[in-house]
């Protein structure tokens, strides 16, 4: 049984002030996700992938269709997901530890013990924190707020994360260190990712396999598989001749895609 | 000892310098003129010190105290969680705004001849006021605050499966603490002076009363004094916002403060 089921979902939703128009957001939009695996959902911006992540966390409701999330149909966020923000969004009033608790507070529902502080603590350190616990979130650098972000996810253990543009507000060279280290923790957790970008790059470095959106109303155009050697850090498989073909591929069907997008 | 340097030091001397030159214009020029116009520090400052020891001026300052004290509280009790709802609840907005900015708009004070028809002259009467004057500033803060706290603060909450209680005390709460406060500060100043303006209306006891009732003998000296008393009162409470405030945005980097 796979991880992820999405079962030909659709979103639309009335466009504002008016009754009768609708905007097709998705449109029969199927695909699923194997244990353990990375997938990326790559489109046109504004194509609607951040709204199928969304679905997928149980945060918006699709049209029709549904998801099967660890064989639950979502409804409500599953307790086996967490979410990484392209916002980040970590509550400014909370230092770094208490952000990561905060994941913990929730969804356990209860006070945090001494056990649930230093398993706070193992992953802040785990996402290079350790020293940082007691900062307020406007005293760390956008990287390290995202590492918090991603701390906080990983804290909750779950068997799925999904990532909505996680680097998409760092510069370029935090944003290849955080790549890295995203594929070590992953490596480490085992956790299953579904990742949103419109970054070509990220998606096929990242990726075990690229689902290639179509313009709105989106639907998975394409499924590319990346087979590049593992562990992909500790070499230079951006090189790798495997890399140029998807890469090539890839651009080719965005690119029609994005001429689409601009048309409607 | 150490050293005190003049160019971190100034910043605390220049207030007090403008409050001296105030006084000492005040001083030279009432002296010079007719005593019930504005009279002088000195005498004002003889007056209070006849009020304290007759003890005329304890009794008039906790009257008033406590009309604004209960007023404001009264105010932020109901006024805050009102807000709330109505920041979080579409159905409690849509129903309460229109009557929150009607009533917004009309002065409290000008409502204080039916409180007098419905609670005589008494206290209540004045707590109604004074309640009614400063309920309103507060409820449409917090309704501004809970409004501000970012959406994807609040899908961090659903997505980690936070209930709606946790949402509230958690995320939605803390984020309108600092709108919070400053309603309430603008609660103080609407609360000291509908407590005054009441009470020298009615000419019913309290700081206000001993105002109307030593401006209407002429006697401008014993009417400054519980005029200064009323400011003091009201720096106290503000200043008791602003420690308040202080403690709940520790967190703020400086100088996006609010204060």
């Amino acid at each position: 049984m796979p991880l992820v089921n999405v079962d030909s979902v659709s979103l639309s939703y009335p466009r504002p002030h008016s009754d009768t128009e609708f905007l097709n957001v998705l449109k029969d939009t199927s695909f699923e996700i194997g244990d353990g695996e990375f997938v990326t959902l790559l489109g046109p911006t504004g194509c609607g992938k951040t709204s199928l992540l969304r679905i997928v966390a149980g945060l918006v409701k699709p049209s029709s269709g549904q998801v099967l999330v660890g064989g639950q149909r979502v409804s409500d966020p599953s307790p086996i997901a967490a979410y990484v923000f392209q916002q980040i969004a970590l509550i400014p009033w909370r230092t770094v530890q208490r952000n990561v608790e905060l994941a913990l507070e929730m969804r356990h529902h209860r006070r945090m013990s001494v056990a649930d502080h230093s398993r706070a603590r193992e992953i802040i350190a785990l996402v290079g924190l350790s020293g940082f616990e007691d900062y307020y979130p406007h005293q760390i650098s956008g990287g390290m707020q995202q590492r918090v972000g991603i701390a906080r996810a990983l804290v909750t253990e779950p068997k799925l994360l999904l990532m909505d543009e996680p680097f998409g507000a760092l510069d370029a060279q935090t944003r290849r260190i955080l790549q890295d280290e995203l594929l070590s923790w992953r490596a480490r957790t085992g956790v299953s990712v579904l990742f949103v970008s419109h970054d070509l790059d990220e998606a096929v470095y990242l990726s075990d396999r690229v689902l290639v959106m179509s313009a709105r109303p989106a639907s998975v155009l394409e499924e590319l598989e990346v087979k590049l050697p593992e562990p992909r850090i500790n070499h230079d498989c951006r090189a790798e001749p495997q890399y140029a073909d998807i890469h090539k591929r890839a651009w080719e069907l965005l690119r029609t895609q994005n001429a689409a997008n601009d048309q409607t | 000892m150490q050293r005190l340097k003049w160019s971190k030091v100034q910043w605390r001397v220049y207030p007090w310098l403008s409050i001296l030159f105030i006084l000492a214009l005040w001083q030279i020029v009432g002296a010079r003129i007719n005593p019930i116009l504005i009279s002088t520090p000195t005498a004002a400052l003889s007056a209070l010190i006849e009020q304290l020891q007759s003890g005329e001026m304890q009794v008039g300052f906790w009257q008033t105290a406590y009309t604004f004290l209960i007023g404001l509280l009264l105010g932020l009790v109901i006024g805050a969680p009102l807000g709330v709802l109505m920041g979080r609840y579409r159905i409690v907005e849509s129903s309460l705004e229109i009557v929150v900015r009607v009533l917004y708009s009309v002065p409290a004070i000008a409502l204080f001849p039916l409180f007098i028809l419905a609670f005589g002259f008494g206290d209540e009467m004045k707590i109604v006021v004074v309640f009614l004057a400063c309920v309103l500033p507060i409820a449409m803060n917090a309704q501004a605050g809970v409004k501000s706290v970012d959406n994807a603060l609040i899908d961090v909450a659903k997505v980690f499966g936070g209930t709606e209680r946790e949402l509230f005390t958690k995320i939605i709460l803390p984020g309108t603490v600092p709108f919070l406060a400053g309603g309430f500060k603008i609660a103080i100043g609407r609360a000291i002076v509908t407590t005054v303006a009441v009470e020298m209306i009615t000419t019913g006891g309290g700081l206000g009363g001993m105002m109307s009732y030593y401006s209407n003998q002429l006697l401008t000296a014993e009417y400054v004094a519980p005029l200064i008393a009323t400011v003091i009162l009201s720096l106290l409470v503000y200043a008791l916002g602003d420690s308040v405030e202080r403690r709940f945005s520790a967190w703020r980097p400086r100088g996006t403060g609010s204060s």
